[in-house]
């Protein structure tokens, strides 16, 4: 088995070598590969939702953790702890806002939990701490609430700022 | 190659709750939830909060309990130096209006034995998954 490797074909016509063991941390290619039975020599497996800029990243970030233990499926205790990215995650994404959404994407598609993970992490990250306004201008989002929504938005709040 | 056009705004709702997952009550009621109107929206129906009440502030917690809609409350921790019995009436008064139905996880760090017994004795623990006491 070791060695094996398989062709990914990302939605603009590149292909990808990849071992086997690397590329089923995807749960959505482990999936074809053991149940539905494709056999690993002659097949390419075609990834319609997944470019080859960002196909080239995930099999980056696969291969530097092809060794992990497998995340645990238990989302209640799941860590909150944001601070816990590790440094070389930390520098892998170190990336423009939209290469970082369609890592998400495609960690959603390809169901690698640990990418999804630390991709949301990040972008949780982005978030805590900053002010509505804040939040907007770090991801160019339109505040589309009417000025009457905004004015019973911030009675609510007084409201309950009271006592 | 192709152009990203990827943005927060972009994602599917429910990889926008996967998000949500990493923030704290607080941050999403008073902050994520007045960027814009989708986002107001999914607050609205995100069911997976929890309230700790071992890191937010009484007067923050007053406010979120306030805003939240009960059964989207998840998980409770309560518990801690702060930890007053003025926490348990503040709960208590939005357990009498509504059940926290789908509570499912409680953790409780040292608190004495009568408030743990006067905490969990009023609230709806049918379908609770996880229940924590440190002493």
């Amino acid at each position: 088995m070791a060695g094996n490797k398989i062709k990914l074909q990302s939605n603009d016509g590149d292909t990808f070598d990849v071992d086997v063991e690397i590329a089923k941390q995807s749960a959505t290619i482990k999936t074809m590969l053991e149940d539905l039975g494709m056999s690993e020599e002659d097949d390419v497996i075609p990834l319609p939702n997944v470019n080859s800029a960002i196909l080239k990243k995930v099999i980056q970030w696969a291969t530097h953790h092809k060794d992990d233990p497998p995340p645990p499926e238990d989302d209640e205790n799941r860590e909150k702890n944001l601070s816990d990215i590790s440094s070389w995650d930390q520098d892998f994404l170190k990336v423009d806002q939209g290469t970082l959404f369609e890592l998400i994407l495609a960690a959603n598609y390809l169901d690698i939990k640990g990418l999804l993970d630390v991709t949301c992490k990040t972008v949780a990250n982005m978030i805590k701490g900053r002010t509505p306004e804040e939040i907007r201008r770090q991801f160019n989002i339109k505040n589309d609430f009417t000025p009457q929504e905004e004015e019973q938005i911030k009675k609510e709040n007084e409201w309950c700022e009271e006592k | 190659m192709s152009m990203t056009t990827a943005s927060l705004l972009a994602l599917p709702s429910e990889l926008l709750y996967q998000i949500l997952k990493y923030l704290d009550t607080y941050t999403i009621i008073f902050k994520f939830c007045h960027v814009c109107k989708r986002f107001y929206e999914i607050t609205d129906d995100y069911n997976q909060c929890e309230l700790n009440f071992n890191s937010t502030s009484y007067s923050h917690m007053k406010r979120i309990l306030r805003l939240i809609k009960p059964e989207n409350i998840t998980s409770l921790i309560c518990g801690g130096d702060s930890y007053k019995s003025s926490d348990i009436e503040l709960l208590s008064s939005i357990v009498n209006i509504s059940p926290l139905t789908f509570l499912r996880s409680i953790t409780l760090d040292y608190v004495t034995a009568s408030k743990d017994y006067e905490l969990l004795n009023r609230l709806t623990l049918s379908n609770l998954s996880s229940l924590s006491i440190h002493t």
